[in-house]
């Protein structure tokens, strides 16, 4: 690549020049080194920041650079220090560098001091173990960090220079190498998000593995996680032993579980689905997420229960309450689903979170606990805010992270802190195999007291915790840090055993560990990073100030962790220093490809305005509300009344809404005579929280809107021709979300809608509630406009509606009827 | 007085780590100090500069506004359009071939609905304008 075409317009030209990764999977760990290519082409020296992902789970282990003829390697020192040590190396003119790890698990490298015109190389080499799940397996290489919603320093906690700059107009060459032996070598290898090249190579002896060459089938960028998917996998439990080199007389088992549960009916389940509908979803992730909610649906049967929402700066569910999983509210599920689009602005997820758990079933005191579901691409800053509403509702949460950057750190700490899973889809994948798997884990036994029985002979000085939530088929990971003298004991068996929800004792896996050399003494390394970030996950994050130890084991074991830095210092010759401090030169990350408007965009709007005119049957909630971006005071008004009746009422609320949709005059002026006017704001005809007490916190009781007397009031003074015709204009009337909700779902499913609309109208014009509603009847005032046809189809519905509001009175509708949210076929 | 504080002292008297305020130098919202590298010295123009920023980000302003701020920009000046290198999300119709519709609705202060209304409205006027046309060979707008 010439200099010139490493410039971006801004004329600054790229001092990354690209970056190669090369990797090694022996068993279930991936061993990979990446390299990073720089060059200086300004004729100052400059400091290079530049701050970039590694995978969740990886363990970072060593730095190396190549620079001006020598080769150097980095070591672990207490943050201070490190920071201390390499101001004072730029202040001298020398050359440092300096690896950070900030609070979302990204790293942020600091190369101050490269010299006008100079290059250099960076590698960093990092361990991983891999956990299938339920015979698959995928390994994630993220580059790139996606535009994330919030304040990066005050929410995110990122130090001002380590922030992540994304440049839409950067482009870096991207290239990976990898060699699979093992269990992995015998199975599917594929990728949702390149091409690649796979050679298979068989076994040379019997005693060796075959081995998968797996390379990028063409030149590639630095633009999207590079994402392999390893299916059909029959593994089984698997562990291995070592000995600690730095602290002699101990050992280190690492033992990879894959437990397996005593076979048993799937269980009901009643899950609150939650997807992101935010700005950055746009493109192809709400297309994936469509996908993965008509593959839900798909697997909802008789006895689940399930609600729908959608958030974005605020959040909007399609219910108060549950549904139970029969056809008719499958059918208003699919229409939801159909009408979602990224429009909702930021991604506020702790409100939306708190909202969404507050709705509630009918009063079934048997219920279990609730799962939610939620389905997002998790691009937000203010990770504490989210966790600690997730953890406190006693909700298990699973999660699917969409598109082609998700953020993997925040969807795998909801999922662990609250005894849930995560699962990852990428744009263009397949949802299905993901949403089965959900499915299995929700639907199967709890088992609670899951506990580890390490090598009897051994004494346990340390040992991990376990996840919260253990599963059918999913790879679980513990080490212990064992104290013994003789090496041998840590192949001792190991079990992992708990109680099933009957009381029952169950061993769920057992295994022998592989006892192995292990001269870099990585499996103590191992231990000791996940035991660092488990005792950190538990407390508040005070980088180290309450776990004092945590520091100095990090450097005892050379890791990387909020107490710890990796640094380097290259002394230069006297001649060569540099005169001054260094020029910033911040390395900015590529867009992530698929990311909002970087997605497909064009056809599909140009489609749907077509058909926007013949909007066919929309629910109450496919019209879209009056929502502008935060910030903005007016986007309280809304025109749809569900949507408003979310929140409990007062009458000047009300009064206002009406008035803004002109069914009101306001006070001097004439009311047109070309809309529906709506009924006196008496207490009579309308029915609000505020007029009676209500739990505030539970969703599912609380109907808003007309009363009986209020609807027949509303039939009554205003003519036949303005009356509703669609389920849209009864909520543009203010009539309840539930009755339109009962009256779409249970007696117009598979009715023709206007014909339904009309025959209730007709119904409720027939009953009189008031002196005057009576007197009106007698005079014939009603009766002019109810003109029932005898038509078997109309009789029908007509004597069905008459039945269930058999128990009709003045202020209420009846229970059965407002009991919507719970219904189905067969009660 | 002449500048006298080194860069530690500096970082304690306005209680920031040493790197953000190297970060907001090398970003120009604080002046250089006098003298290179150890022999730099910082004065009380810079301990101002970074009060102020301090007081700033804690309130959430980003730091291009701040740099507007610090150059003498009033607070209550609404925020400059767009910078060079900024992101936006946009909707681009197709109205016709060489015609497009491009809009960034939260800039805009456009609701989805009055968007579509805004693209039915534009498609409208051009299938009028064009089908209309006796400009000799013009074809009307495909569909």
């Amino acid at each position: 690549m010439t200099e010139a075409s490493c410039e971006t317009t801004f004329g600054k030209p790229l001092i990354l020049q690209g970056v190669k990764a090369q990797g090694k999977i022996e068993g279930r760990m991936v061993e990979m080194t990446l390299e990073q290519r720089y060059r200086n082409p300004l004729g100052i020296n400059v400091e290079v920041v530049y701050t970039f992902p590694l995978p969740y789970q990886a363990v970072l282990l060593s730095l190396e650079v190549e620079i001006n003829g020598e080769t150097l390697t980095a070591v672990v020192k207490q943050r201070e220090e490190a920071r201390a040590e390499y101001e004072e190396a730029l202040s001298e003119g020398d050359t440092g560098i300096l690896v950070n790890v900030n609070p979302d698990r990204s790293y942020t490298l600091e190369l101050g001091n490269l010299m006008a015109r100079e290059s250099c190389l960076i590698r960093l080499r990092y361990v991983q173990v891999l956990q299938p799940t339920q015979g698959s397996l995928r390994m994630t290489l993220p580059v790139t960090l996606a535009p994330r919603y919030g304040d990066p320093v005050l929410q995110g906690r990122f130090e001002p220079h380590a922030v992540p700059q994304i440049d839409s107009l950067a482009e870096y060459p991207f290239d990976i190498q990898l060699k699979v032996r093992g269990e992995l070598a015998y199975a599917q290898v594929t990728s949702p998000s390149h091409q690649m090249a796979t050679r298979h190579v068989p076994a040379g002896k019997p005693s060796e593995s075959p081995m998968i060459d797996i390379r990028l089938a063409h030149d590639d960028w630095l633009d999207r996680d590079l994402v392999l998917v390893f299916s059909e996998l029959r593994h089984a439990s698997l562990g291995l032993a070592a000995q600690d080199r730095k602290t002699p007389g101990t050992g280190v088992v690492m033992a990879s579980f894959t437990p397996r549960f005593p076979a048993h009916e799937p269980l009901p389940v009643t899950v609150k689905i939650l997807v992101d509908c935010s700005g950055s979803m746009n493109g192809d992730s709400i297309e994936a997420a469509r996908r993965a909610l008509h593959g839900i649906l798909a697997e909802l049967r008789d006895g689940d229960r399930f609600s729908l929402s959608r958030f974005g700066t605020t959040v909007q569910h399609r219910s108060r309450g549950l549904w139970k999983a029969a056809p008719p509210a499958k059918a208003a599920a699919h229409r939801w689903i159909v009408n979602l689009d990224a429009s909702l602005g930021g991604t506020e997820m702790e409100s939306a979170i708190l909202s969404t758990l507050r709705i509630a079933g009918a009063k079934d005191a048997t219920r279990l606990g609730a799962d939610v579901l939620l389905i997002t691409d998790g691009e937000v800053h203010d990770i504490d805010g989210v966790l600690e509403a997730a953890r406190q509702s006693g909700h298990r949460f699973f999660v699917v992270g969409i598109g082609a950057s998700p953020a993997e750190g925040l969807i795998r700490r909801l999922a662990d802190a609250t005894g849930g899973a995560c699962e990852f889809v990428h744009a263009g994948e397949h949802a299905e195999a993901a949403i089965l798997k959900m499915f299995h884990r929700m639907r199967s036994l709890v088992a609670s007291n899951v506990q580890v029985q390490w090598p009897v002979k051994c004494q346990v000085l340390m040992s991990t915790e376990l996840p919260l939530s253990v599963f059918d088929g999913d790879d679980v990971t513990v080490y212990a840090h064992l104290g013994t003298d003789q090496p041998q004991a840590l192949k001792g068996p190991v079990c992992l055993t708990a109680t099933l929800a009957d009381g029952s004792q169950a061993e769920l896996a057992q295994l022998q560990a592989n006892f192995i050399e292990d001269k870099d003494n990585t499996l103590a390394r191992l231990a000791m990073a996940e035991h660092d970030r488990q005792s950190r996950d538990t407390e508040d994050d005070e980088h180290g100030e309450q776990h004092p130890e945590l520091g100095a084991l990090a450097q005892k074991y050379q890791l990387v962790t909020p107490d710890t830095s990796l640094i380097l210092i290259k002394q230069r010759d006297p001649g060569e220093q540099a005169s001054d401090m260094p020029e910033l030169v911040q390395v900015k990350s590529m867009l992530a490809a698929g990311w909002g408007g970087h997605g497909s965009i064009v056809t599909t709007e140009a489609v749907s305005l077509r058909s926007m005119s013949s909007d066919a049957a929309p629910t109450a909630f496919s019209v879209p509300s009056v929502w502008r971006t935060a910030g903005r005071r007016s986007s309280r008004r809304t025109s749809s009344f569900a949507q408003l009746a979310m929140q409990p009422l007062t009458m000047e609320t009300l009064r206002e809404h009406l008035v803004f949709n002109h069914a009101l005059a306001e006070p001097g002026q004439k009311q047109t005579p070309y809309t529906w006017v709506a009924p006196k704001l008496k207490d009579e005809y309308w029915c609000l929280d505020s007029n009676k007490p209500t739990d505030k916190n539970d969703l599912s009781e609380g109907y808003q809107g007309l009363s009986p007397a209020g609807l027949v009031e509303g039939l009554r003074i205003n003519p036949q021709g303005l009356w509703p015709r669609t389920y849209r204009e009864l909520d543009a009337i203010c009539l309840g979300a539930q009755i339109i909700d009962w009256l779409e779902l249970m007696i117009g499913f598979g009715q023709d809608e206007q014909l339904v609309v009309e025959t209730f109208l007709n119904v409720m014009a027939q009953m009189s509630f008031t002196t005057r509603q009576a007197i009106s009847a007698l005079v014939g005032g009603l009766s002019a406009g109810a003109i029932f046809h005898t038509h078997p189809v109309l009789d029908c519905l007509r004597k069905r509606i008459q039945q269930e509001l058999d128990e009709i009175t003045a202020l209420q509708w009846p229970t059965a009827v407002l009991e919507i949210y719970d219904f189905g076929v067969g009660g | 007085m002449p500048p006298s504080y080194q860069l530690s002292e500096l970082c304690a008297l306005v209680d920031l780590p040493i790197r953000t305020v190297r970060y907001y130098v090398q970003q120009g919202l604080v002046d250089r100090p006098e003298g290179e590298t150890r022999a730099a010295r910082y004065g009380a123009r810079q301990l101002e500069q970074l009060q102020q920023i301090k007081k700033w980000t804690t309130a959430g302003l980003s730091l291009e506004r701040i740099r507007e701020l610090l150059q003498g920009e009033d607070l209550d000046v609404p925020e400059r359009g767009r910078r060079r290198g900024t992101l936006e999300v946009v909707s681009r119709l197709v109205v016709a071939e060489g015609v497009e519709l491009v809009i960034e609705p939260s800039r805009a202060g456009l609701t989805p609905q009055q968007v579509r209304a805004f693209s039915q409205g534009v498609m409208r006027l051009f299938d009028e304008l064009t089908t209309a046309s006796d400009t000799p060979g013009r074809k009307p707008a495909p569909d």
